[in-house]
């Protein structure tokens, strides 16, 4: 089935400019004109139907189609070879593995985009200093912007109506990385969901906090860096009640490197910081369905919570590591992300179908 | 200068929107039914709601939750639309005026 988008034409750029706003076509921020020249660019770069639909998009239920994903790839300023990243991160959007339900409900979470891959070469993201931006990378800022412009013109993902969240999300604006692979010790991150090292892959995730947490190595040595890593998550409040959860930890090139020479592969690594590492919930109520509650000792003891037998355990397939950042050596850094996240999957993996 | 042609990167409406139905005036002599989805302590909540609607509508006739199957419809999210489709069908078999469908923050 194919459908198409509606046109207008407008005096000027700077009619535009109102224009976009009066339409309520953007989240705020200044957008690019989507014209169809340069939609058409889009749309013969990737070879298929402008009018192919692709799913719909939460909580209005647009319809998305590769014109109208390649629209809001234009206002957010991207290239044609980036649309095969965004349709790949689309594929987990419209996903009803991976309802968007709870990163628009009370807790405004925020999707966060991981790119892998030899395609994070080829398309120029910046995965070193400043990694999480801004840092110029046109790939990182304007495939998460993309992304952002289509929740909000697709799915009507406006605030104080469809969306309830009280608090919004900074990063939501653009939440794109490209994981570093020169100087990872290890293959892409999503080999570890069945995806072949040679592909390129983006994983959307649906997030809540990001912090950043210091690992130094130097000083403390490896095995408290573990410690550290596993508790700078699932504190009381920031991962509270529901279902399958993620903690997405991005540590620097130092830090894996340190991980590898000391025989950690990743998957042991997602294993050792899993085993260390627990989830408060306020509502054992809501996690029962993923297990039995395992007590553990109350990691405030000065101020001990209530609910201090109210945890539950980290599961290895709940931890992603990612490499990217800058180098500091003998200095790890990490930012770590937890899931937003109450039904369904709080992650999914596609890999990137590029045009033949 | 020339015009600009600009394309929309709305998404295309698949659902047909309606407005909520009027508010009921008075719950007296109207049948309430409840629906919970499993989380949020419901089985705490609805008894509580109930016994303080009846304080306020003593005519009221509330179905408890335990009439409906347990939906748990976040965890399902390939079955949320049979789901509630299911609920309306046994929601109109009771008779009901209107429905509790939510209880959570």
């Amino acid at each position: 089935m194919t459908k198409s988008a509606q046109q207008f034409e407008i005096q000027s750029l700077d009619h535009f400019t109102e224009f976009v706003y009066e339409q309520g076509w953007t989240d705020g921020l200044p957008v690019f004109p989507p014209t169809r020249e340069a939609i058409q660019r889009m749309v013969d770069y990737i070879g298929r139907e402008r009018g192919e639909v692709l799913g719909s998009i939460y909580p209005g239920d647009g319809e998305a189609t590769i014109e109208n994903v390649a629209a809001n790839c234009v206002m957010a300023g991207c290239l044609p070879e980036y649309l095969p990243v965004v349709l790949a991160a689309i594929e987990s959007i419209v996903d009803p593995d991976l309802p968007l339900t709870t990163t628009q409900s009370t807790g405004a979470g925020a999707l966060c985009t991981i790119v892998t891959g030899p395609v994070v070469g080829t398309l120029g993201f910046r995965t070193r200093e400043w990694i999480f931006g801004p840092n110029g990378g046109r790939a990182n800022a304007t495939i998460g912007r993309a992304i952002r412009l289509i929740l909000w013109n697709i799915g009507r993902a406006h605030p104080g109506k469809l969306t309830k969240g009280t608090m919004g999300h900074p990063a939501s604006w653009s939440y794109c990385i490209g994981e570093e692979q020169e100087l990872s010790p290890w293959a892409p991150m999503h080999t570890d969901f069945g995806i072949d090292a040679a592909e390129s892959a983006v994983t959307v995730l649906k997030a809540g906090e990001h912090s950043q947490i210091a690992a130094p190595l130097n000083t403390v040595g490896l095995n408290e860096c573990i410690n550290i890593l596993a508790r700078g998550i699932g504190r009381p409040g920031v991962t509270s009640s529901g279902g399958k959860r993620a903690f997405l930890f991005v540590i620097n090139p130092s830090l894996a490197q340190a991980f590898a020479d000391a025989g950690y592969s990743r998957e042991k690594l997602r294993g050792a910081l899993a085993e260390r590492a627990f989830k408060y919930s306020y509502d054992w109520q809501n996690d029962s369905k993923q297990g039995n509650a395992v007590p553990v000792a109350d990691p405030y003891p000065q101020t001990p919570s209530e609910r201090q037998t109210m945890m539950a355990p980290v599961l290895p397939d709940e931890v992603l590591v990612c490499v990217g950042g800058g180098v500091a050596p003998r200095m790890g850094q990490c930012v770590a992300i937890s899931s937003r996240s109450s039904a369904g999957r709080p992650f999914l993996t596609k890999a990137v179908k590029f045009p033949q | 200068m020339e015009n600009i042609e600009v394309v929309s990167p709305a998404g295309i409406e698949i659902v047909k929107r309606r407005g909520a139905s009027p508010r009921l005036a008075d719950l007296n002599g109207k049948t309430v039914c409840e629906v919970w989805n499993g989380v949020f302590k419901g089985n705490q909540t609805f008894p509580l709601i109930r016994r303080l609607l009846k304080q306020r509508f003593p005519s009221i006739n509330i179905i408890p939750f335990t009439e409906f199957p347990h939906m748990p419809g976040g965890d399902n999210p390939r079955e949320q639309r049979a789901r509630a489709q299911l609920v309306a069908k046994l929601a109109q078999e009771k008779g009901a005026h209107a429905l509790i469908s939510g209880n959570g923050a």
